[in-house]
């Protein structure tokens, strides 16, 4: 019944390990109510941390409104634990200081507090938060694009909690990243920033793991050592191969649990190639983001391009595998750009293999779809029907968002080849609306 | 007699330890009752100690702080008390067991004497979820308290309503058993 008396002391130690592991959030550095440094306290129901001065307004509320417990000084309950960890100042905030105008002023803080918490003057008016600050936290998750440096902030603080939720439904999530595999409730990365950061490339790799590896790592927050990363070649191998051989499997379990935009898979007489390009998992619930449309998508991406020439024949199999699995890292990028450097790497590799890998001789019509779950912002396939070199067939790339108002279809398409051998490019919407239309220079 | 009795009895001191789960409004009753003011107190951290004057009767209240890492008391706080007042939170009720174990942990001090009485004021009597005085009781179950006396009394510490109501029951408890001496 006394729920106090069930938490025991080792339990207790873990938690306050916990707390002050949140408590040196930067976020969490500063009382969600008046801003003063070094808060110690905390609403256990809100999932905030205040100062000793905001607590005891907190307290004159009335435990319907605000549960204050001292982040030092009580017992928590496990549950308490969850959600402060889930929530945090940030999130808090976002829900109800959402309407506060920039630089209100302060002053009366008892005022402010009320008005905040009881009379809620500044919580989101479109109506989309109707819920307790508990169950709104996916949408919360929705306003706030929280950064990869959030999710490691996290991941530095729950490795104890980690563990006890090594068997949730949550760790066990192919889609989850890290943050989400260590128990806490992510914030969705925003595309251009996860994509160019360790926890984004971490979230890519387990993408190509199978899930029980995932569970049994403990400490997802790191960068992927060195072995890892064979084994994930390894694996990106195997996944490739399956690939060739299921020739354009739609609603692969792997890819769809993936949900990723993939741009690029093609094959040609002599090398094969595949370019994964994960988009982080969640993104669906990034709408509001997506508003800004492919624009901004593609301006964000930026492109490392991996310069693979002259490798010996033997190595040929893993240098295809890395640079898939380096392309899947770094690669968001614009597809007639990753056209470019599928052609660019293709010349390479033909310049580099007198006997090249992956002697399947034009298996044509290879397409990759990368289907993506309802929760998903949609998906972004790309299609090469009947490549071959030198071809001067039109080639057709389709993205579609469906989750996204701007960013519907995207045709990425082959208008015309030059007899140069330089060919030309025209990206456009669904609506026809065109978006780019460019050359390519390099020869097909 | 009557005349150096009463002056006797005057210049007593009688010590009440004030005690309850954290956020139950101790401070704020100690500082109504002391001061006529509504603190917005922040969590006390240790005790807070005030004497006030209640129908010529001196009484010298010591509130402890909530927080648990202070409880159990160390048992020299407990000796020659002649009445403890346990604050609930009546709108907390998930709480109210918590207050129960710890009501019970507090009578079965040693060092607490058996005739010391017992005031509950079940607080926070204003808020939406607010549990009546008897629902409280039962709760706490205070009715299996014997042989001490027992009082509860529901209040409000901001407004200060009901806890004259109670220092009074406190007051003539404590006369009645020195007349009883």
């Amino acid at each position: 019944m006394n729920g106090k008396a069930s938490v025991s002391k080792e339990l207790n130690a873990k938690h306050i390990k916990i707390l002050e592991g949140l408590l040196k959030l930067p976020e969490n550095q500063y009382c969600a109510d008046c801003k003063s440094k070094g808060p110690r306290w905390a609403s256990v129901n809100l999932g905030i941390f205040i100062c000793m001065q905001c607590s005891g307004i907190h307290r004159g509320l009335g435990v319907h409104i605000s549960k204050v417990r001292s982040a030092t000084l009580d017992t928590w309950l496990p549950d308490q634990v969850a959600l402060i960890q889930s929530m945090g100042n940030e999130k808090s905030n976002s829900y109800w200081e959402a309407e506060l105008p920039p630089k209100f002023d302060r002053v009366g803080i008892e005022n402010f507090i009320r008005a905040k918490y009881v009379e809620k003057r500044w919580i989101p008016r479109n109506g989309n938060f109707k819920a307790s600050p508990a169950v709104r936290e996916d949408r919360i998750l929705d306003k706030k694009m929280g950064s990869g440096s959030r999710s490691t902030g996290y991941l530095k603080c729950t490795d104890n909690l980690s563990e006890e939720r090594k068997n949730s439904k949550l760790l066990n999530n192919v889609t989850s990243s890290p943050s989400i595999q260590n128990g806490c409730n992510p914030a969705p990365p925003k595309v251009s920033e996860q994509i160019a950061s360790a926890v984004k490339l971490q979230e890519v790799h387990q993408k190509l793991e199978p899930s029980d590896t995932q569970a049994r790592k403990g400490q997802p927050g790191g960068r992927a050592t060195p072995m890892e990363s064979e084994a994930k070649v390894e694996y990106a191998t195997d996944f490739l191969n399956k690939l060739s051989m299921e020739e354009a499997k739609e609603n692969d379990p792997k890819l769809s649990a993936a949900n990723n935009l993939s741009l690029g898979r093609s094959q040609t007489a002599e090398a094969t190639q595949c370019f994964e390009q994960k988009v982080p998992s969640k993104v669906a619930e990034n709408k509001s983001k997506l508003d800004s449309g492919i624009e901004e998508l593609l301006r964000d991406f930026q492109w490392n391009t991996p310069t693979v020439v002259g490798k010996p024949l033997d190595d040929m199999k893993n240098d295809t595998m890395s640079l898939i699995d380096k392309s899947s890292m770094v690669s968001p990028l614009p597809v007639q750009q990753q056209h470019t450097m599928l052609a660019e790497q293709q010349s390479s590799y033909m310049a580099a293999a007198p006997r090249p890998w992956g002697q399947s001789h034009s298996i044509p019509n290879n397409i990759h779809q990368a289907t993506s779950n309802a929760q998903n912002w949609g998906r972004i396939s790309y299609q090469a029907p009947g490549r071959m070199m030198g071809s001067v067939q039109p080639l057709n790339y389709y993205a579609a968002a469906s989750a996204s108002p701007n960013l519907r279809i995207c045709l990425c398409q082959h208008v015309q080849c030059n007899t140069n051998g330089s060919s030309r490019w025209n990206i456009s919407c669904g609506d026809g609306q065109a978006l780019l239309n460019f050359e390519c220079p390099i020869k097909l | 007699m009557g005349l150096s009795f009463t002056k006797l009895f005057e210049t007593k001191e009688n010590r009440i330890l004030m005690l309850g789960l954290d956020a139950a409004g101790k401070t704020t009753i100690l500082y109504k009752l002391k001061q006529g003011i509504d603190v917005d107190d922040i969590p006390t951290i240790g005790f807070n100690v005030e004497t006030l004057e209640h129908k010529n009767m001196r009484l010298t209240i010591w509130d402890f702080g909530g927080q648990n890492v202070k409880r159990p008391l160390p048992i020299y706080y407990y000796q020659n008390v002649e009445g403890v007042i346990f604050v609930v939170d009546s709108n907390d009720q998930d709480r109210v067991v918590n207050a129960r174990d710890d009501l019970r942990m507090l009578l079965s001090e040693e060092g607490l004497k058996e005739d010391a009485a017992l005031l509950v004021f079940a607080n926070k009597k204003d808020l939406p979820n607010a549990l009546t005085a008897a629902e409280i009781a039962d709760k706490l179950g205070l009715h299996s308290i014997r042989p001490r006396n027992w009082f509860i009394q529901s209040s409000c510490a901001t407004s200060g309503e009901g806890l004259y109501e109670g220092l009074d029951w406190l007051y003539n408890n404590i006369v009645n058993k020195a007349e009883n001496l």
